[in-house]
C-alpha cells in the first residue's frame, strides 16, 4: 500500500514537472480558427504563416473549415448558443450586420493597444468602415480583392481581340473569340465564364456587371431598392445577350465556383470575372493549362463609370464575445494582419492582402505584375453589408437565373428583385 | 363469531390482499417493462414532435429570439398562400416522391422475379446490389455529380457514342429533375428488390405447384399468387420509401443544390434554408410538421389499403 502511495506521489510530480517546463505563455493556450478553405490554403495551409504562429508562440491553433454558406451558417448558430466554440471566425463583409455584431467582442480596446511598430494605418483604413456599428469596430480586415477580368492572352492574341474596356467590348470580344473557336472546332471552350449553379456566386457575378453598369444596390441611404435601374437593366440585358449569343457555358446554370476555376484551368474558357487573388490557380503551372498566358485588367464598365468599379469582397477576422482565450485570439488576429505576414502570403500563395504596402512591395508584384490594377480596382469597387443579405442574395439569384435561363426579360427580373427585396429593407 | 370463523376471515383476507398485490404486480408489471422505451421514445421522438408543433405557431427568429410572437396557424397560412418557394418545393417533393417511388417499385419488383430463382452466386449477387443502398447519399450525389456533368460526363459520352448532342443535365430544371430521380431511384431498388426478395421465400412452392397443375399461365400465377401474397412487403416498401422520399435533403444539395434556379428544391431544402440562411424558427418548424402529416398521412393510408385488401 505504501509503495502504491509512493509511485503515485512520483508520477503526480513527474506530472507537475513536465506541465512546469512548458513555456509559460503557452500553457493550455488554444485557440480555435473557423476559416474557409481556400483562404486557408491562401495563408499557406499546414506550412503556412499559421504554423509558423504556432510555432513561434506556442498557441496551438486548430484549424477548421468550410465552404462560404455552411461557414456563416455555423458561426451564427454557435454564436446564438454562445457556445465559445470559435475563438476567431473570417466572415465575409456581406454577411456582417448588426445582429451579428450582439455576438463579436469589440475590437477597439486591443486596437488602441498596439505598438507604433506594428504600423496599424497602413491597413487601408476604409476597409473598417464594413465592421464599424455605432462606433465601434468589430472585425480586422484580413483578405480579399475586387474582381478583375481574366484573359487568355493568347487566345486573345490568336484570333486579334483587343483586351475590353468597356461592357460593349466585353461582348464583342466575346463574339469574336467564340466565332475563332466555333470556326477552329473548340466546341466545348467559352468565350467568357459564368456562375449560374449556387446563389452566392450566382449573385456575385451579377453584381460583378451591375456596379460595372453603374448601379447601387440601395439608393436613399439605403431605404429604396436599386436594383430596378436603368444599370439594373444593362445588367441583365448584358447577361441575356451572352446566352443568346452562344459566349457562355451552355451549362452555365450547373457552374459554381469550382467548375469556372477548373474549366479554365482546363483551358476551357477564354475570359472569366473573377476575385482577383485566384490568379494564382489560373496561374498555377502544377494545375493550370493556361498558366503562362493568363492576363488580367480591370472590369470593363458602361461610359461614364470609373474602370474597375465592380463588386468587393473583404474577409474578416472577427472574435466571438465568449471565447476564453481572447489574449490568445488577438495574438492570432495581429499576426495574420502582420506587414511581413501580409506580403509573403500575398507573394506566395496569392493572398489578397489589406495592407498598402502589400500592393506596393517588390515581393508582390512579382507574382502579381498587375498588383497596381488590383489596387486600383479595389479603391473604385463597391461592397456590401446588411441584416437580411442571404435573403436578398437568394432573391437577386432567383430574379436572375431566370434571365439566364431564357425564362423571363431582363426588365421583368430587376422589377421583380426590388418587389420582392423592398420589404426587406426596413430591417438595416 | 367463533374464534375459527374470525381466523378463517383474517386468513381470507390475508390470503386476498396477497393475490390482490400479486395481481397490482402482474397488472403493473407490462408497463413497467415498457416504461423504458416510453421514456425513450417520448424523449427522442414526442417531445421534440410536440416543441417544433408548438415553436410552428409562433414567428420566431433565431437571431432575435427575445421578440417573438404568437402568431396561432399565421406560419401555415403564409407558407400556403404567400411563400411560392414553398408550393413549389410542395409539388416537387410529391412529384419526386410519387416518380421515384413507382420506378423504384417496377424495378425492385422485376428485378427481385428475376433474382428470385437464381440460386448459384446468389449471396454475391445480393451483396453486389446492395452497395449502392449502403453509400450515403451525398456521396451517391457527388458521384452521379460527375456522371451528369456536361463535357465530361458518362452519360454525355454515352450520347455522343450514339452520335446524340450532348445534354446539360444539371442545368435544365427537367433534364436536373430527371438526373436527381435517375440517382435516387439507382440508390433505392436494392432495398426494394431485399424485402421483396424475402416476401418472395416466404410464398410457399406448393401454391405454384398447385397452380400450374391446373393449368395456370405466368402471368396468372403471377396475378394470382405472388402479387397477394408480396401485399405485406409491398406495404412496407411503399411505407418506408414513401417517408425517406418526402424528407429529401442530402442528395439534392449533393448533387443540383437545388438548382437550377430553385427548380429542385424539395420541403427538405425549404425547411434549411428557412432555419440554417434566414434563421427563421417559427416557420421551419411549420415546414418540419408539414412533412410529418404528410408523412403519417401517406403511411396510415398505404397501410390501411393493404389492410382492406387483406381483408377483402
Amino acid at each position: 500500500m505504501t509503495r502504491r502511495r509512493g509511485l503515485v506521489a512520483v508520477l503526480l510530480s513527474l506530472l507537475l514537472v513536465g506541465v512546469s517546463l512548458v513555456p509559460a505563455g503557452a500553457q493550455g493556450k488554444k485557440v480555435t480558427l473557423l476559416i474557409h478553405p481556400t483562404v486557408y490554403q491562401i495563408t499557406g495551409g499546414e506550412t503556412g504563416v499559421i504554423a509558423a504562429f504556432s510555432k513561434r508562440t506556442g498557441i496551438e491553433v486548430e484549424v477548421v473549415t468550410l465552404p462560404i454558406i455552411q461557414l456563416h451558417e455555423k458561426a451564427m448558430v454557435e454564436w446564438i448558443a454562445k457556445s465559445g466554440r470559435y475563438d476567431v471566425v473570417t466572415i465575409l463583409d456581406l454577411y456582417f450586420n448588426p445582429t451579428m455584431s450582439q455576438n463579436l467582442e469589440p475590437l477597439d480596446p486591443f486596437l488602441t493597444g498596439l505598438p507604433a511598430s506594428y504600423e496599424f494605418k497602413d491597413i487601408i483604413p476604409s476597409l473598417f468602415d464594413t465592421m464599424r456599428i455605432q462606433g465601434k469596430s468589430y472585425g480586422m480586415p484580413f483578405q480579399g480583392g475586387a474582381v478583375m477580368l481574366f484573359y487568355r492572352k493568347d487566345l486573345l492574341e490568336k484570333y486579334q481581340v483587343a483586351v475590353p474596356k468597356s461592357l460593349d467590348e466585353l461582348l464583342a470580344a466575346g463574339r469574336k473569340l467564340t466565332a475563332g473557336l466555333r470556326k477552329d472546332g473548340g466546341t466545348d471552350t467559352y468565350a467568357l465564364g459564368v456562375r449560374g449553379k449556387e446563389a452566392n456566386v450566382g449573385t456575385q457575378d451579377f453584381l460583378v456587371f451591375f456596379f460595372a453598369a453603374g448601379g447601387n444596390l440601395f439608393e436613399k441611404d439605403g431605404a429604396q431598392c436599386g436594383l430596378n435601374s436603368p444599370a439594373g437593366v444593362i445588367t441583365e440585358r448584358f447577361y441575356a445577350t451572352a446566352v443568346k449569343d452562344g459566349l457562355v457555358p451552355k451549362d452555365l446554370l450547373a457552374f459554381g465556383r469550382d467548375e469556372l476555376i477548373g474549366a479554365f484551368q482546363q483551358g476551357r474558357l477564354a475570359m472569366a470575372a473573377s476575385f482577383a487573388p485566384y490568379y494564382g490557380q489560373f496561374n498555377d503551372p502544377k494545375n493550370s493549362k493556361a498558366a503562362g498566358s493568363v492576363g488580367w485588367t480591370v472590369i470593363p464598365t458602361a461610359p461614364g463609370v470609373t474602370p474597375g468599379r465592380s463588386f468587393k469582397n473583404f474577409w474578416y477576422m472577427v472574435m466571438d464575445r465568449q471565447s476564453r482565450n481572447k489574449d490568445a485570439a488577438w495574438a492570432l488576429m495581429q499576426e495574420l494582419d502582420g506587414k511581413a505576414q501580409q506580403i509573403e502570403m500575398a507573394s506566395k500563395w496569392s493572398f489578397g492582402p489589406v495592407r498598402e504596402s502589400a500592393f506596393r512591395s517588390a515581393e508582390v508584384r512579382k507574382t502579381f505584375p498587375h498588383a497596381e490594377d488590383w489596387g486600383r480596382a479595389v479603391a473604385a469597387s463597391v461592397g456590401i453589408a446588411h441584416a437580411e443579405w442571404p435573403k436578398m442574395q437568394d432573391i437577386i439569384f432567383e430574379e436572375h437565373a431566370g434571365v439566364l435561363a431564357g425564362q423571363q426579360t431582363p426588365e421583368r427580373a430587376v422589377a421583380r428583385m426590388c418587389e420582392r427585396i423592398q420589404p426587406l429593407l426596413g430591417s438595416r | 363469531m367463533s374464534h375459527a370463523a374470525v381466523a378463517h376471515e383474517d386468513r381470507s383476507s390475508v390470503g386476498s390482499s396477497v393475490r390482490g398485490r400479486q395481481l397490482t404486480q402482474e397488472r403493473l408489471l407490462p408497463y413497467l417493462l415498457i416504461a423504458p422505451t416510453v421514456l425513450l421514445l417520448g424523449g427522442v421522438f414526442v417531445y421534440p414532435a410536440l416543441e417544433n408543433a408548438w415553436l410552428s405557431l409562433w414567428s420566431w427568429k433565431l437571431t432575435a429570439p427575445d421578440q417573438r410572437s404568437f402568431v396561432g396557424l399565421g406560419n401555415y397560412v403564409e407558407l400556403f398562400t404567400k411563400n411560392t418557394l414553398f408550393r413549389q418545393a410542395f409539388g416537387f417533393t410529391l412529384l419526386y416522391t410519387f416518380v421515384t417511388l413507382a420506378a423504384s417499385l417496377l424495378l425492385g419488383l422485376v428485378a427481385a422475379l428475376l433474382l428470385h430463382p437464381v440460386r448459384a452466386s446468389r449471396r454475391i449477387l445480393l451483396g453486389l446490389l446492395l452497395l449502392p443502398y449502403m453509400m450515403s447519399p451525398v456521396a451517391a450525389g457527388l458521384g452521379w455529380g460527375l456522371i451528369w456533368g456536361r463535357e465530361f460526363g458518362l452519360a454525355n459520352a454515352l450520347l455522343r457514342f450514339l452520335k446524340v448532342s450532348p445534354v446539360s443535365w444539371l442545368a435544365q430544371p427537367t433534364t436536373a429533375a430527371v438526373a436527381l430521380m435517375t440517382t435516387e431511384v439507382w440508390r433505392s431498388v436494392p432495398f426494394v428488390i431485399l424485402v421483396i426478395l424475402a416476401g418472395l421465400a416466404a410464398i410457399p412452392s406448393e401454391l405454384f405447384e398447385a397452380a400450374r397443375l391446373d393449368g395456370a399461365s405466368g402471368w396468372q400465377e403471377f396475378r394470382g399468387i405472388t402479387l397477394p401474397l408480396l401485399m405485406p412487403s409491398l406495404s412496407l416498401v411503399v411505407v418506408f420509401e414513401t417517408i425517406f422520399k418526402l424528407r429529401v435533403f442530402d442528395l439534392i444539395i449533393a448533387l443540383t443544390g437545388g438548382g437550377p434556379g430553385t427548380s429542385t428544391h424539395s420541403l427538405g431544402v425549404v425547411l434549411y434554408r428557412l432555419y440554417f440562411r434566414y434563421f427563421e424558427g417559427g416557420a421551419s418548424a411549420a415546414v418540419g410538421i408539414v412533412l410529418l402529416v404528410m408523412g403519417g398521412t401517406f403511411a396510415i393510408t398505404y397501410l390501411r389499403l393493404a389492410r382492406s385488401g387483406e381483408g377483402g
